[in-house]
């Protein structure tokens, strides 16, 4: 801010001022638009959600059930219980693979290897999610059946994999499914974020730690990781936002049930954004509202985890910056 | 301060969004992309169309010009692509648009007024009557326009006949009856039945084709049918998927699995479907003439004057008894006059000559008991 207006008293004349002057206000309407519509969503769910909350028979943050067009008892419950499990297993299964790729890509991959694996793991990103819905459920789901019967077997003393009713051996529409396709879903962003981070260590360190006779390996533990981490926390995180808003794949591969059940590989689990697509078409008036008042809480846990990861960066940063002095 | 840039990348990622890469990518490339994931929807739609379906035409005074749309019912969508491009053949200055949106949908949008006329699988609620009919003008009706089965499709290895009662079907798709060799389903089906496990799959999303076959299970299953009647339901068991596309490919790649779903999915999978038996005394197939004998009996109208809105008796016992008739929802007299004219028109063409596609298609023809009725109601609408 005081630079541009240093440049603007030391310019040339009225023309350049008021040019400047022109853009600045260009630049923070759009600034206050992106405010704008951010409150105007806040405030249509809002309002178009009391009306059901109003109605609500049931307990709408532990009921089970989702039926407001008939009994109008319904309940957020299930399906956020479902948008966060399902989320934070793709995480599980896709942050490792993301770094790898990251870190493949900043340290190990020859220059023209580097650069066609990171057009390939852009381009993953540009696949329209409904293809990786109709490609999981047309290909992937059946190529999965000896995965889950595999994990059932040698796994099912893990809560997660139990197998209490021998349904994990079959073709199934799972928490397990939404979870890998999110997995493939968010490795694009969170590995191009991370590579971002990694490649700008700064190379003082790398070397510094290599010249006191650190392997690949331990270069990467002790001078690479420790500064990137608010950086890899933030596409983490960035990641975790893209799996819980995430709506027609899931739509496509979850089991649309309405339990909490850790059995991930068993036939069923449900997210509020799934829920929303399959649910909105033939839905009457308190269902409609209801579905957006589960939206709602979408936002909000959205909103919390952005929050989230904004705190974990500053607050990293500002230790670093410290550090450096 | 090399280190603050850090959580500034993060801020303002922009080179980094891959999104936004796709969007800055040159434009050849970002044509192929685009082409090969239309590609890939296209093989996916071909499927499952075109097998020989008929045509028909409309007749010359049948034709008005103009442009209207329509939303609603997935249920009726084929049958109406089909009715709009037929009826576009001869009348060439007409525009029609169908969108199958859901039921719900149409009927809202309908009360909004942003459509023309909805397509609709179950009558209006009195609010939502009220809505549409300050939309109209004048009196809001329903208009029967298609008929058609729901078949219960299943995929187990050795079986090519299965004879299935109401009561059996609901301690299926309730989770209670668990193997395929279980002494419910051997009552009705002698020889031998594999001990395979039974995969039951429902519609994950609301559609109307769940509420019929929940109405056919409640009035027949005798008590035994615990989930109510409704376009979604609270499952208990079974696995859901969604569409009609979504539960077929689950039957397909499952060995002991069962489903209910628009009888033209078992034909373009080749997949086999049951009799089934309601209130009659017989194990009926789903036949576009046994849907059309079930719905002569059990379909009667309940609306008044030109409103043909009505109710179907699960009950009743001829023919085969997961059946339903598809309405759209229109003004009785319109608003705008040109409109109103094409309106007629298309809907005249599709209760009269259109009927003829329907078999093909996998529909039935509208039964024999109300087609008169619902001709005259077109030809009266203005």
């Amino acid at each position: 801010m005081t630079t541009s207006s240093a440049l603007g008293t030391t310019g040339v004349g009225g023309a350049r001022r008021r040019g400047d002057a022109i853009f600045r206000g260009i630049t923070l309407g759009a600034g206050l638009f992106v405010l704008a519509i951010l409150a105007a969503i806040a405030i249509f769910l809002l309002i178009r959600a009391i009306p059901a909350l109003s109605q609500d028979k049931g307990n709408f943050f532990t009921a089970k059930i989702w039926d407001p067009d008939g009994s109008k008892v319904f309940g957020i419950a299930a399906l956020a219980f479902g948008t966060v499990l399902s989320s934070v297993l793709a995480l599980v299964i896709a942050v490792p693979v993301a770094l790898g790729v990251a870190l493949f890509i900043v340290e190990y991959a020859p220059r023209r290897l580097a650069n066609i694996l990171g057009y390939a793991v852009d381009m993953l990103a540009a696949v329209p999610s409904v293809v990786y819905g109709l490609w999981a459920v047309y290909f992937l789901l059946t190529e999965m059946i000896p995965l889950q019967r595999f994990l059932a077997v040698h796994a099912g003393w893990f809560p997660l994999f139990a197998d209490p009713e021998g349904k994990a051996s079959r073709y199934s529409q799972s928490v397990f499914a939404a979870s890998i396709i999110l997995a493939i879903m968010i490795v694009p962003i969170v590995a191009a974020v991370s590579r971002d981070v990694l490649s700008q260590v700064d190379p003082a360190l790398r070397e510094a730690a290599l010249a006191l006779g650190a392997t690949r390996w331990e270069m990467i533990r002790v001078a690479m990781l420790p500064p990137s981490r608010p950086g890899l926390t933030g596409a983490i995180m960035l990641g975790l936002g893209r799996a819980l808003g995430e709506t027609i794949a899931v739509a496509l591969v979850i089991g649309a049930t309405f339990d909490i059940s850790w059995h991930i590989l068993t036939p069923g689990g449900n997210t509020i954004a799934a829920n929303i697509a399959n649910r909105f078409g033939e839905s009457g008036d308190l269902g409609r509202s209801a579905l957006i008042a589960s939206g709602l809480v979408l936002f909000a846990i959205t909103l919390a985890v952005n929050l989230m990861a904004r705190a974990i960066i500053y607050r990293g940063g500002a230790v670093e910056r410290s550090a450096a002095v | 301060m090399p280190t603050v840039r850090l959580p500034f990348t993060l801020l303002f990622p922009f080179k980094h969004l891959p999104s936004l890469r796709f969007a800055a990518m040159n434009p050849t490339r970002r044509v192929i992309l685009a082409g090969l994931a239309g590609l890939s929807l296209l093989a996916g739609a071909a499927c499952g169309s075109d097998n020989g379906t008929k045509t028909t035409t409309a007749n010359r005074s049948d034709c008005a010009k103009g442009q209207i749309s329509g939303a609603g019912s997935t249920f009726q969508q084929n049958i109406e692509q089909q009715w709009i491009k037929d009826y576009r053949v001869t009348c060439t200055g007409a525009q029609i648009n169908y969108q199958g949106t859901g039921s719900g949908a149409g009927i809202e949008q309908f009360g909004a007024g942003t459509i023309d006329f909805a397509g609709s699988d179950v009558t209006m609620k009195p609010a939502e009557q009220a809505k549409a009919d300050t939309r109209c003008g004048s009196k809001a009706i329903h208009v029967p326009v298609t008929a058609g089965g729901i078949a219960v499709m299943y995929n187990v290895k050795g079986l090519s006949a299965l004879n299935l009662p109401a009561k059996t079907l609901s301690g299926i798709f309730q989770g209670k009856i668990k193997k395929w060799n279980d002494p419910a389903i051997a009552a009705d089906n002698p020889g031998s039945l594999p001990a395979t496990t039974i995969a039951a799959y429902h519609r994950s999303d609301g559609s109307g084709t769940t509420k019929v076959f929940s109405g056919f299970l409640d009035a027949n299953a005798g008590g035994d049918w615990k989930l109510g009647v409704d376009k979604q339901l609270n499952w208990t068991g079974g696995q859901g998927a969604k569409g009609s596309d979504g539960v077929t490919a689950g039957v397909k790649q499952t060995d002991g699995a069962i489903t209910y779903v628009e009888v033209s999915f078992a034909k373009a999978n080749s997949l086999p479907t049951a009799k089934v038996k309601g209130a009659g005394a017989d194990f009926v197939p789903l036949t576009s003439g046994t849907v059309g004998k079930f719905l002569d009996t059990a379909f009667t109208v309940k609306g008044t004057g030109n409103d043909l809105g009505g109710k179907i008796d699960f009950k009743a016992t001829d023919g085969y008894p997961i059946s339903t008739v598809s309405y759209v929802i229109v003004c009785e007299k319109g608003k705008d006059a040109a409109k109103a004219e094409l309106l007629k028109a298309y809907v005249s063409y599709a209760t009269g000559a259109g009927q003829g596609v329907a078999e093909s298609l996998g529909f039935a023809a509208l039964p024999a008991s109300i087609g008169d009725k619902v001709k005259a109601t077109a030809r009266a609408l203005s």
